[in-house]
């Protein structure tokens, strides 16, 4: 770490002794200290101190390219004020100065938002910069520019000139002077007019990749090229999808862009923000209501129903019949969903008056919009809930299964698992359920291998239902909870994770660890439940909402380590991590939370493709 | 006489050399060039290095019509007073006809100038005009050089097979034109 710090040091003061070797020593010290002082002292005061980290390091480092620009401005309009005369219109502040450097990439992933931040001004003597603004490009290589328009080709001229690339970069245009660029390097002296390794002249190129010049600004054919690395993303973080993916093979550097996290974070939130699906059952126009909200902070929206979805590129317009659709469940990416028109939700079952009717699920990527519509199911009882399987492997085809959970008859419990490989429903009623215990609605999850289901059962256990052996055990639950819990799934054991209330607002999240008995053919044991976290959340909740009431668990993002709760007419998000409550949706009435809502945290996946393009 | 000594002028120079004189507040619409002003230090001539006449002329003509809206909508009731359709509208009509590489000057000068409006106005412009197009198109649009091999346009092209499959929408869009 030091070994860079002292590089930069070094480059410093070697681009001092550029310009004093250009421009003479008297310019440079006229009592108000020498141009590069401050950036020097900086740096070496860093270099010194042995526990530079790499935010220490970066913010260095930015502070003296900022600096190294201010002081660059001035000495250099000191320059233009002192070579003309004084009724010259060229005379005066210059018009724009980059600085660019390079670093480590480590420096430069931390540097992240000093790119994203304010824009710098700084004054100093008659220099002012202006909207300086720091322009991370490819790579370790990052810029200030005075204006803020450092078109991206500026950078590639880097890489091709070995002899020339080192840790900063000063490149001052003066727009008046056709010919003032300075650059230090460290084998050559960029001064104008010396030719490169190719034979094109250093000033040359680096007007070109500057885009400033004017012959090559009025060169028709290149203009579009012109266009800067930051009104590229402007661009492109408006199109749709399909195009976005889609252009990902223009060039390597479009790639590089599109491909880049932090371009994806820019994008509409559906495409690649976590969030939740919630879908609600609306009594008043007897329909189905399906939203989606993300839960990123500042960029929250929330859709008022399905169709509206089609505005973040996620209309589910493709799939048929697609207003009757339920939601049922969501992992991977991938959205289960059962034809509606069947039967209404839950908790307006009634067993007696509706005819067994097959029922058409559908799996469904929302945003690359594949889908697959899923054999019947030859078992066409009653059943209660169904859970979506996906395993993330590497292949390009997903792969899911789908376990739907029938009725208990006499202790005996109904399955049925489809595979998307084999292609067909597997049934299995040989599973036996332990004290009959009742099971409850719509309160469950499987694990992430698809093997085991846990269910709650009255009143205060867990059942755990092994798919592969065929059993069915109990667990008892840490603590009896008002209301019911929630569970989810976390880590990357994806071990069970249980949310409860104790009494009214004290909430608790305890996490099932569970003991791998190597002698006992792997089979997992029950250990015990462990107490993660426990707040009383009303002092959260009351001030801001004026809500005291009762709140209902709705589901975990284990990825966003955020707990969905709903009251009211809300939905909130409560980050376990930092106990910050947010609004993800507000309805306009009440809505019923006895099992009528239901929310799907989902996590957006647009590697993977999922079964035949759509006929 | 007086009102004259009101709108001063300010002089704005292209990168070919011409000189186009515009009232003061027209000027302003362009955030680089209030600050400019703003600080006093633009007396003379201001060059504007990056933006050729033609496309100047376009980017004066937006700053022209800002300035009508905004000194209209300061007296109530107005009929200039332009709902948000109008607005669209006339962004629409604003952009028509701009052919790919005037729009990216049109960017780069927008870009340059901060002026926000005719930004977004251009970035839209330029969404709508590649939206649905294939790589060999973008890369002719923008003269971009393909980069890549042979094998590995075509790994992406696999890894990501759904996006390159015919989109009725567009195909529907380019044949009725």
């Amino acid at each position: 770490m030091s070994s860079l710090v002292s590089a930069d040091a070094d480059l410093v003061h070697r681009m001092c002794e550029q310009f004093r070797d250009l421009h003479g020593d008297e310019d440079l010290d006229d009592g108000r200290g020498g141009p590069f002082d401050h950036c020097k002292s900086c740096l070496y005061e860093k270099a010194e101190s042995e526990k530079a980290d790499v935010c220490g390091l970066t913010e260095m480092l930015f502070n003296c390219a900022v600096s190294a620009l201010a002081s660059a401005l001035q000495i250099t309009t000191q320059l233009i004020d002192d070579d003309y005369p004084a009724d010259d219109p060229r005379r005066g502040p210059l018009e724009r100065c980059v600085v660019v450097f390079r670093t480590s990439r480590e420096v430069m992933n931390n540097a992240y938002p000093y790119f994203r931040g304010p824009q710098y001004e700084y004054e100093r003597g008659r220099a002012l910069v202006r909207n300086a603004r720091a322009i991370c490009f490819q790579g370790c290589i990052g810029a200030f520019d005075s204006t803020g328009v450092v078109p991206e080709e500026l950078l590639q001229p880097m890489t091709e000139f070995d002899d020339l690339c080192n840790e900063i970069w000063l490149v001052t245009d003066d727009l008046r002077f056709s010919s003032s660029i300075l650059c230090t390097t460290q084998r050559q002296r960029g001064r104008r007019g010396e030719i490169s390794k190719d034979g094109r002249s250093m000033e040359d190129l680096m007007v070109r990749k500057m885009g400033l010049n004017s012959e090559y600004c009025c060169d028709h054919q290149s203009s579009s090229s012109n266009l800067s690395e930051e009104l590229l993303i402007e661009i492109l973080v408006r199109l749709p999808l399909k195009s976005l993916v889609r252009f990902k093979c223009v060039s390597r550097s479009w790639r590089q862009i599109i491909s880049d996290p932090r371009f994806q974070t820019r994008l509409p939130f559906i495409t690649t923000t976590a969030g939740l699906f919630y879908q609600k059952w609306d009594v008043f126009h007897l329909g189905q209501v399906l939203g989606y909200a993300s839960v990123s902070s500042s960029t929250k929206t929330s859709t008022p129903d399905l169709h509206d979805l089609g505005t973040y590129n996620c209309n589910l317009n493709f799939i048929p019949n697609h207003p009757n659709l339920r939601l049922m469940d969501s992992r991977n990416g991938l959205l289960l969903f059962l034809h509606g028109s069947a039967r209404p939700p839950m908790p307006y079952v009634y067993h007696g008056s509706h005819p067994p009717h097959p029922d058409v699920f559908f799996v469904c990527n929302p945003i690359t919009r594949r889908w697959v519509s899923l054999p019947q199911c030859p078992e066409v009882n009653h059943w209660l809930d169904c859970f979506l399987v996906s395993d993330k492997s590497s292949s390009h085809q997903y792969h899911f299964s789908v376990v739907r959970i029938g009725s208990v008859i006499s202790s005996r419990l109904k399955l049925s698992v489809f595979h998307s490989e084999k292609g067909e429903w597997v049934d299995s009623s040989n599973i036996t359920t332990p004290n009959n215990r009742g099971f409850l609605t719509s309160r469950g999850i499987v694990s992430a291998d698809g093997r085991i289901v846990y269910r709650v059962a009255i009143p205060r256990y867990l059942l755990k239902i092994d798919l592969q052996e065929q059993t069915c055990g109990e667990i008892e639950l840490p603590e009896n909870p008002s209301g019911l819990p929630c569970f989810g799934l976390y880590g990357t054991k994806n071990h069970l994770r249980c949310a409860l209330f104790r009494g009214r607002s004290q909430l608790q999240i305890w996490d099932l660890i569970l003991m791998s008995d190597e002698d006992a053919d792997g089979k997992e044991e029950a250990a015990g439940w462990v107490l993660k976290h426990s707040n009383c959340i009303e002092p959260l909740i009351k001030p801001r909402f004026g809500w005291s009431g009762m709140m209902r668990l709705l589901a975990f993002h284990s990825e966003l380590k955020v707990l969905y709760l709903g009251f009211s007419n809300k939905i909130i998000s409560y980050s376990i991590d930092d106990e910050r409550v947010e609004v993800i949706t507000t309805f306009a009435r009440n809505f019923d939370l006895d099992g009528a809502m239901k929310v799907h945290p989902f996590v957006p996946c647009i590697a993977l493709s999922l079964g035949a393009p759509p006929a | 006489m007086s009102e004259s000594t009101e709108k001063k002028m300010v002089r704005l120079r292209s990168s070919d050399g011409e000189v186009f004189e515009v009232e003061e507040s027209v000027a302003k619409v362009a955030k680089t060039l209030q600050d400019m002003l703003e600080e006093d230090c633009a007396d003379a001539v201001i060059p504007i290095t990056c933006v050729r006449a033609p496309i100047l002329t376009k980017v004066i003509d937006y700053c022209k019509d800002q300035v009508m809206i905004s000194s209209s909508s300061s007296t109530t009731n107005n009929p200039n007073e332009r709902t948000e359709q109008e607005r669209k509208a006339w962004g629409q009509k604003f952009m028509e006809g701009v052919d790919s590489s005037t729009l990216c000057e049109l960017l780069v000068a927008s870009n340059f100038l901060n002026i926000e409006g005719l930004l977004n106005l251009g970035v839209d412009k330029m969404v709508s005009m590649i939206q649905g197009k294939y790589p060999q198109e973008i890369r002719d649009m923008f003269n971009v050089v393909n980069d890549f091999t042979p094998e590995e346009e075509e790994e992406i092209r696999n890894q990501n097979a759904w996006a390159f499959e015919r989109d009725p929408y567009y195909k529907k869009r380019s044949s009725s034109k």
